[in-house]
């Protein structure tokens, strides 16, 4: 949980390098709501199950991400061009 | 130590892209302290341009890797096989890393990922001040170890200015007048005496004056 990290400010640390993380995504063209940081202790499991449910849900509405699409288009070229070939 | 600061990602993207192959170097030494320039922000650099290589359909490898500094040829040696292996080169050093890397490799582009902006000291978690300018004829033993040269904004000899207030400078809200600094320091160490002194004309010579500067030592 926030403040009681076994690494002492290793989650505090975290917090600011998924911000900074989220900013550099932004810059590529990908939406920083695919990125996101909980506190969470090891005996929240049900909580935990929450969590990715909701995110799944989330990246779901978000649809495919631009890379991904990206890499499909490549993809599908290459495999045209074969075919012509 | 060598402040950097990465360039906008834009101005990176438009000097690499028309590359087939691209090597991201890092340098792990004084850039990698102001998490600018170090092997780890290499890896995230070629992470960023391998995204946007593949949204915009550009067809460019790219690798990543870097060294504790490159500045010294000693230090190459662990990189040599995959420089001697690419086409260009985005190095994530200084100024003095980037053109030590041109001079290896003559037939190599190689491109500045960073902005060199100062000498500067470590004020907190990701903050950084400016303290030095190299200007070859260090005077801190009379100012109080405060630097006139880096740290007053006219690099005046005799301040404070007129432009001094509330011991901040016109300039800036922001920054200190050295000046004052000084004063203060020469205060906390009985030696205002030294500051009644006036100081002679500075040697510049000693600066950028002469061309770029080196030394050797002697029995090397």
């Amino acid at each position: 949980m926030e403040g009681q990290c076994h690494f002492l400010e290793g989650n505090t640390n975290a917090v600011k390098k998924v911000e900074k993380l989220k900013g550099l995504l932004n810059m590529v063209g990908v939406d920083p709501e695919r990125l996101d940081f909980y506190h969470l202790s090891a005996a929240q499991g049900p909580r935990w199950a929450e969590i990715c449910t909701e995110f799944t849900e989330k990246i779901n509405a978000l649809g495919p991400s631009p890379i991904w699409l990206a890499l499909k288009k490549k993809k599908e070229s290459t495999e045209a061009e074969k075919q012509v070939a | 130590m060598i402040v950097g600061e990465q360039k906008p990602f834009d101005e990176v993207w438009e000097m690499v892209k028309d590359h087939k192959q691209l090597t991201v170097f890092g340098c792990n030494t004084c850039v990698a302290v102001c998490h600018q320039g170090g092997n780890k922000e290499a890896e995230i650099l070629a992470s960023l341009l391998r995204m946007r290589a593949t949204q915009e359909g550009v067809d460019i490898e790219i690798q990543d890797g870097g060294i504790e500094r490159q500045c010294e040829h000693p230090f190459f040696e662990s990189a040599k096989s995959m420089l001697e292996e690419s086409e260009a080169v985005l190095s994530l050093a200084c100024g003095i890393g980037v053109q030590f890397v041109a001079e290896k490799y003559m037939s190599m582009p190689v491109y500045p990922a960073l902005n060199t902006t100062f000498l500067g000291d470590v004020q907190g978690d990701g903050s950084f001040t400016e303290k030095c300018q190299a200007c070859g004829d260090c005077i801190l033993g009379v100012t109080g170890g405060i630097c006139p040269v880096s740290r007053c904004c006219k690099r005046i000899f005799n301040g404070p200015c007129g432009g001094s207030s509330n011991g901040k400078c016109e300039i800036s809200k922001d920054i200190d007048c050295a000046w004052q600094l000084v004063v203060d320091r020469l205060e906390a160490l009985g030696k205002m005496a030294e500051y009644e002194k006036l100081t002679p004309i500075k040697d510049w010579s000693k600066d950028r004056a002469g061309g770029p500067r080196s030394f050797k030592l002697e029995g090397f």
